[in-house]
């Protein structure tokens, strides 16, 4: 990960982006599909992702799925009614966040 | 792609609950992540047996992977909090407090004091011991152990403490109950619902497991 303390505000975010855009996840995929996206840039270990991903699940943000796959069981996460209406929330809250470290860091851009 | 066979995957799962990953819903997606990790680097043309690709992954890994423990434990509890609140919230839980409180009004109008004074000191404990017997008996299971039900031992013994304190110092003075039998009966009543949510909290945290989990159990 670049900045490990920068991104991890951000973890519950874009993990209930993913699901929005996948019917249901578990956490192994999650960690490949970002690793993916950013190309290797941003890479979220299991000690952070599995407590998030539990922490939202207890907010009634995500519901859990078992099932049997290769051997074992497999855990999967889908966004709940009110999980799909708080990632549009918290998609505005990070896209405003963005806007407003680019004005304080790039004020140029915002001009042009 | 090469898939880890049923032994390897045991193997995952000792080793885990060896390091103390206890509960079964917080084991069960370890196991699953460590051996798509394993499955992963086999993919990638690691030749050498699982066990040793297992021993690597774990010497790079394993102070990540149960670094935030702690962190279920207060999930747990977040989620236990929240379904009592959800609870406590229902007509449901209005229904069984006004039933509570008007049964134990209906018993200080007929009983006489000194055996009202009885009833009060032991309705809470009986129900307090009968609820943490059935926990103790349909929810523990030494095989497979889920994070928030045996979280709710917690609160069980917690209200138990409360219990003793408010024997301690309520009930054993005649006095105040004298002067104050309303409030009493109020106390009394509200820590009975307490139990009772709690309770119900446990067969809905035992009846989602059994469904979700059913391929363990």
């Amino acid at each position: 990960m670049g900045n490990s303390k920068l991104y991890k505000g951000s973890l519950t975010t874009i993990i209930l982006k993913l699901l929005k855009e996948h019917d249901k996840m578990y956490g192994y995929e999650i960690t490949q599909k970002v690793k993916e996206l950013t190309k290797g840039e941003l890479k979220i270990t299991e000690g952070a992702l599995y407590p998030s991903l539990h922490k939202l699940e207890a907010d009634g943000l995500l519901d859990v799925e078992v099932a049997k796959v290769d051997n074992r069981l497999r855990k999967y996460y889908k966004l709940t009614e009110q999980g799909t209406k708080e990632t549009v929330n918290k998609l505005t809250e990070l896209q405003d966040y963005i806007k407003t470290m680019q004005a304080l860091v790039n004020p140029k851009l915002l001009l042009e | 792609m090469q898939k880890l066979t049923k032994d390897d995957i045991q193997f995952i799962d000792n080793y885990l609950n060896n390091s103390e990953v206890v509960f079964t819903d917080i084991r069960l997606e370890m196991v699953d992540h460590v051996a798509s990790e394993i499955e992963n680097v086999m993919q990638d043309g690691d030749t050498r047996k699982f066990y040793y690709v297992f021993k690597d992954y774990m010497v790079k890994n394993k102070k990540k992977l149960l670094e935030n423990n702690m962190q279920y434990y207060k999930n747990a509890d977040k989620k236990i909090l929240n379904a009592l609140v959800k609870n406590v919230f229902s007509i449901n839980a209005v229904f069984i407090f006004i039933t509570l409180f008007l049964s134990l009004h209906f018993l200080n109008k007929v009983l006489n004091q000194a055996l009202f004074v009885q009833v009060l000191r032991g309705l809470p404990f009986v129900v307090f011991f009968l609820f943490a017997g059935v926990y103790r008996f349909i929810g523990k299971n030494k095989k497979d152990r889920f994070s928030s039900i045996e979280r709710i031992g917690i609160y069980f013994m917690l209200i138990g403490q409360i219990l003793n304190l408010y024997f301690q110092v309520f009930i054993t003075r005649k006095t105040v109950f004298s002067e104050q039998s309303i409030p009493l009966i109020i106390i009394t009543s509200f820590l009975i619902f307490v139990l009772i949510l709690l309770m119900q909290v446990f067969f809905k945290f035992k009846r989602d497991y059994q469904l979700k989990y059913k391929s363990v159990l």
